[in-house]
C-alpha cells in the first residue's frame, strides 16, 4: 500500500494522522480514497505537488504508485531563473 | 549514464544568438514597431494605501493626439480565488487588479489609469491630467506594523486568522521529532533573529510589450517574458478572453530571475489595442519597474539551532515571516522548505508566515525565498562553529545530507552532491589562502529544488544534412546553445549545424516557463528524445538506400553503418542521406513532450574573502569561489556564467541592496543610482567550481544550475565580514554606514 505522509498542515485535514497506508495505483486514485475517507480535505490537495519516492511532480495526477511507495503533498515550487 | 562518452555536451561553442546581441540586432520587449502604432503609459498611485474615490479622466481625452484612456472600470471583475495549496498557488483576480487596480490602491505606484496616444510623451503628459480623488487609509508598510494588534487590515475579507481578519495569509509548519526534548540534550544551542529588506530583481531590460487587434477577436502579443505560455493564459485569465483567441511571440529578453514570470502590460496594452483598433505598444521606465514590478519579499527569520559537543546537529527551529506586498503569494513555502534541508537535524520545527503589506505585489526572484532563510540559518551555523571551535566546513561536513536523508518538507533525498561540493571548497586554494589585514573569510553552503513541470520540442533535419530545434522557452540563460549541443550529440553532428529557435505559442507545443532550472533539464531533455526519433528516422532512410531492413542499420556519430557484414556497404554520413530524404520519404521530422519531475536538488559551497575599511565601513569582495553541483555541465561556460550572476546578485543583496522608503510609503530609490547594485568593477572575478555528481532521471545527469547560486551569497558575505570585524550582522544590507555604526559600537 501506498504510504503517505502529511504535513503538520495537513494533519488538521486528516484527524491529526502523520502517516496513512492506502491502496492506489494512481495518484488520482489516491486523492478519492483521502477526500472519500476525509471530506474536509476535498480538493485541497488537487493542485499540490507530490513527491513520490523521493521524485517531485507539480502535475502527478495520473502518475503510477507502487505498492511501497512514500507520497508526499507540497506546495508548488517553479521558482525564477 | 555516468559512463557514457560526450562528443559535444560539455564543450563550449560560441553562443547562438552571439552576433545578434553585440551588433544589437536582436529584438527585445521595446522593439517591436507597427505601423501605426500608438504608445501607452500608466497613471500610478501616489498613496501607498488609499481609496479611489473619482478618476476625472476628461482633460486627458482632451489632448490632442490621446486616442484612449481606460480605467479598472473597463476592465471585467476577475473574483479573487486561491488556486492551490497553501504553499504554492496563483490568484489572477490578485494579478487582475494588481494590472490595474479597481476601488483601491494598495502600494505606491499601482496601476490606476492608462492612455494610449500617438507618442509616449503624449501619453505620459495625458496620464499626468488625470484627476485622481483619493480617500488615504493608512499604510502597512512593514512585518511588524502588518502584524500588530489593531494593525490595518488589507484585505479584511480574504484572511482570517483565529476568527479575525488578519494580514498574515498564510502560515505554513513543517516540523518533525522532539523538538524540546533535542534542544535540552543540546551542549551549545544558538539562536538569534534576522532581517533581510525588499530587494529587486534588477534585471536590465524594463518590461515591454507590443499589442495588435484584430477585427476577428484575436490579440497578438509581442513581449519579454520568461514564458510566452504563461502571458497568454494569464493574460486571458485577466480578460476573461478565450486563450485561443491571443498569440505570443516571445521577443530576446534582457533578464528576468524569475520577475518575467508574470504579467503586468500585456492586458492593459491589450485593452487599449482593442478600444483604438491600432496597434498599442507599452514599455516601463526604470522608475516603474523599481515600483510597480516584482521584486521579492523583505523578511524576518528567528533560527535557532541546537548541537552537541563534537558537532552533531540535534534540533533547529525557525520562524519566517515575509512580506508578500500587497497582495498574497510570498515564497514562503519554499523558505520554509529550504531553510534546514541542508544539514541532518533529528528534530526540527519551520514556521512561515506570508503576509500583505503596501508594497508591490512580490514576484519569483531567482531560488525564491531561499536566499532568506539561508541567511539566518547559515549565518547560525557559522556561529556554531565559532562556538565548538569546529572548521566550518567540517562542521558542515559531519551534518551535510546525503543520498537517503529525509528533508524536513518530507522527501527522502537521492543522489545529491552537497558533500561533494564541500569537499571540494575545502581543497581549494582559496581556502587556505592567507588573509590580508582587515580581511575575512567566510563559507556558506545553500540549497535548490530545481523545477520539472512540461515541456515540448521539434527538431528536423534539412536536406543539406543541418538541423533545426524548436522549443518553447524563452532564451535567457543560453538554453539555445544547451539545445543545439544535445541535439548534435544525439544526431552526430557539428553544433554549428544545429539551430536552436525559440517558438511563439502556436508554433510549438505547450511549454512551461523559463525558470525554476528547469530548461535544460526538463525542455532538454525533449529535445534528447525528439533527437533520438529522428536518428530512428535517418536509420529507415539509409535502410531504403541500401534496401535492407532499419535493424541492419546502426547510426552512430552522424553515419550510418550497415550491419550485414556480407553487403557492399559503405558508411553513409548524414550529409549523404540527408540530400535523398525527397526520394526516400520527405521530411525528417520529430517531436517530443514530456512532464517530468522536478530536475533534481542543488547543492553549492560559496567561499567569500572580504576587506572592510574600519574608517569608512565600506566593504570590497576580495575573492570569491563557488562550487555547484551541476550534474552534468551541458555547456559549462553557461552554467559558470549562472553560478557567478547568481553569486554576483547574492553579493548585492548582502552588501547594499534595499529599498528605500519614506514615511508615506513612497520608494525614495527607484533608479540604479540610489538601488546600488554590484557592477563589474565593484567585484573580483568569481572563481567556479563545477561538481558533477549525475542526477538519475536525467540521461546525461543533468541538474538545474541556475538558481543554487544565490542562496549561499547571503550568508558567505556575511559570515566573512563577521570574520573581518567580529560583528554578526543581523540585518541586511551590510552596507558601508551600518557597518561603521556596528563596528563603532562594538570598538572592532
Amino acid at each position: 500500500m501506498a504510504r503517505i505522509i502529511f504535513s503538520t498542515a495537513q494533519r488538521d485535514w486528516v484527524d491529526g494522522a502523520e502517516i496513512l497506508e492506502i491502496e492506489a495505483k494512481r495518484v488520482v486514485d489516491l486523492l478519492k480514497a483521502l477526500y472519500d475517507r476525509y471530506p474536509a480535505l476535498a480538493g485541497r490537495l488537487d493542485h499540490a505537488a507530490v513527491a513520490i519516492d523521493g521524485d517531485i511532480y507539480n502535475d502527478a495526477r495520473f502518475q503510477p504508485l507502487l505498492a511501497d511507495s512514500e507520497v508526499h503533498f507540497m506546495g508548488q515550487v517553479a521558482g525564477g531563473q | 549514464m555516468s559512463e557514457r562518452k560526450f562528443k559535444y555536451v560539455g564543450t563550449r561553442p560560441i553562443r547562438p544568438d552571439g552576433v545578434e546581441k553585440v551588433t544589437g540586432r536582436a529584438n527585445y520587449g521595446a522593439d517591436i514597431v507597427l505601423p501605426g502604432m500608438l504608445h501607452g503609459a500608466i497613471a500610478r498611485s501616489e498613496h501607498a494605501h488609499a481609496r479611489i474615490v473619482r478618476i476625472d479622466t476628461s482633460a486627458a481625452e482632451a489632448m490632442d493626439g490621446v486616442r484612449a484612456v481606460l480605467t479598472g472600470a473597463d476592465f471585467p471583475d476577475i473574483p479573487n480565488q486561491w488556486m492551490g495549496d497553501d504553499e504554492g498557488g496563483i490568484d489572477f483576480g490578485a494579478i487582475a487588479q494588481n494590472c490595474m487596480a479597481r476601488d483601491r490602491v494598495l502600494y505606491h505606484g499601482h496601476a490606476l489609469a492608462a492612455v494610449a496616444a500617438t507618442t509616449t510623451a503624449i501619453a505620459q503628459e495625458a496620464c499626468r491630467r488625470i484627476e485622481v480623488e483619493y480617500e488615504v487609509l493608512p499604510a502597512v508598510m512593514d512585518l511588524d506594523a502588518a502584524l500588530s494588534p489593531g494593525a490595518t487590515i488589507l484585505h479584511p475579507e480574504a484572511h482570517v486568522r483565529d476568527g479575525q481578519p488578519s494580514n498574515i495569509a498564510t502560515k505554513i509548519v513543517y516540523e518533525g521529532g522532539e523538538l524540546e526534548d533535542a534542544f535540552a540534550q543540546a551542549d551549545v544551542i544558538v539562536e538569534r533573529e534576522f532581517k533581510t529588506p525588499m530587494v529587486h530583481q534588477g534585471y536590465i531590460e524594463p518590461h515591454g510589450c507590443t499589442v495588435r487587434f484584430n477585427e476577428d477577436g484575436k490579440y497578438t502579443i509581442w513581449c519579454s517574458t520568461q514564458g510566452a505560455f504563461g502571458v497568454q493564459m494569464f493574460a486571458a485569465m485577466v480578460l476573461g478572453l478565450d486563450p485561443n483567441l491571443i498569440k505570443c511571440v516571445p521577443t530576446e529578453i534582457g533578464g528576468g530571475f524569475g520577475g518575467k514570470t508574470t504579467i503586468y502590460l500585456e492586458p492593459v496594452a491589450m485593452l487599449l489595442a482593442r478600444h483604438t483598433g491600432r496597434p498599442v505598444r507599452m514599455v516601463m521606465t526604470r522608475e516603474e519597474v523599481f515600483r510597480a514590478s516584482g521584486p521579492t519579499s523583505g523578511g524576518k527569520v528567528r533560527v535557532k539551532l541546537g548541537a552537541k559537543r563534537d558537532g552533531t546537529f540535534v534540533a533547529g527551529d525557525c520562524e519566517i515571516t515575509l512580506e508578500a506586498g500587497a497582495f498574497r503569494g510570498s515564497p514562503a513555502g519554499a523558505a520554509a522548505m529550504t531553510a534546514l534541508s541542508s544539514y541532518r537535524f533529528p528534530s526540527y520545527r519551520i514556521q512561515s508566515y506570508d503576509v500583505v503589506v503596501n508594497k508591490p505585489k512580490v514576484a519569483a526572484y531567482r531560488a525564491p525565498g531561499a536566499p532568506i532563510s539561508n541567511f539566518a540559518v547559515e549565518s547560525c551555523v557559522d556561529e556554531l562553529s565559532r562556538e565548538l571551535a569546529i572548521d566550518p566546513i567540517e562542521l558542515r561536513l559531519q551534518n551535510a545530507v546525503a543520498e537517503g536523508d529525509r528533508a524536513p518538507y518530507g522527501p527522502v533525498f537521492k543522489q545529491i552532491g552537497l558533500r561533494e561540493t564541500l569537499e571540494q571548497a575545502r581543497a581549494h586554494p582559496h581556502y587556505s589562502a592567507p588573509l590580508g589585514e582587515n580581511q575575512g573569510r567566510g563559507i556558506a553552503c545553500g540549497f535548490w529544488f530545481n523545477a520539472g513541470l512540461q515541456s515540448s520540442a521539434i527538431v528536423s533535419v534539412n536536406a543539406d544534412g543541418s538541423a533545426i530545434v524548436r522549443t518553447g522557452n524563452p532564451d535567457i540563460g543560453g538554453s539555445r546553445a544547451s539545445m543545439a549541443i544535445m541535439v548534435a550529440e544525439e544526431i552526430g553532428i557539428p553544433v554549428e549545424r544545429v539551430r536552436p529557435m525559440v517558438g511563439d505559442t502556436e508554433s510549438v507545443g505547450y511549454t512551461d516557463l523559463t525558470g525554476g532550472s528547469r530548461v535544460t533539464f526538463a525542455t532538454g531533455m525533449a529535445v534528447i528524445e525528439a533527437s533520438q526519433k529522428v536518428v530512428v528516422q535517418l536509420r529507415e532512410r539509409a535502410a531504403i538506400i541500401w534496401g535492407v531492413e532499419v535493424e541492419d542499420v546502426r547510426w552512430e556519430d552522424g553515419v550510418a553503418y550497415g550491419l550485414n557484414a556480407a553487403a557492399d556497404q559503405d558508411p553513409m554520413p548524414l550529409h549523404v542521406v540527408a540530400p535523398q530524404l525527397r526520394t526516400t520519404g520527405g521530411p525528417v521530422v520529430a517531436s517530443a513532450q514530456l512532464s517530468p519531475p522536478a530536475a533534481g536538488p542543488g547543492f553549492a559551497t560559496h567561499i567569500c574573502d572580504i576587506e572592510v575599511d574600519p574608517e569608512t565601513g565600506r566593504s570590497q569582495v576580495v575573492r570569491y569561489t563557488t562550487v555547484q553541483d551541476a550534474g552534468k555541465a551541458v555547456h559549462p561556460s553557461y552554467v559558470e556564467g549562472q553560478m557567478q550572476g547568481g553569486a554576483a546578485q547574492g553579493i548585492g543583496w548582502a552588501l547594499n541592496e534595499e529599498y528605500v522608503w519614506d514615511e508615506d510609503g513612497k520608494v525614495e530609490n527607484p533608479g540604479f543610482l540610489d538601488y546600488r547594485m554590484p557592477v563589474a568593477s565593484d567585484l573580483p572575478m568569481i572563481d567556479t567550481v563545477i561538481v558533477e555528481v549525475p542526477n538519475p532521471i536525467h540521461p546525461y545527469g543533468v541538474r538545474g544550475v541556475g538558481e543554487t547560486p544565490i542562496v549561499p551569497p547571503l550568508a558567505t558575505v556575511a559570515n566573512a565580514m563577521r570574520s573581518a570585524t567580529g560583528v554578526r550582522f543581523e540585518q541586511l544590507p551590510m552596507s558601508p554606514p551600518r557597518v561603521l555604526a556596528a563596528t563603532d559600537e562594538t570598538g572592532s
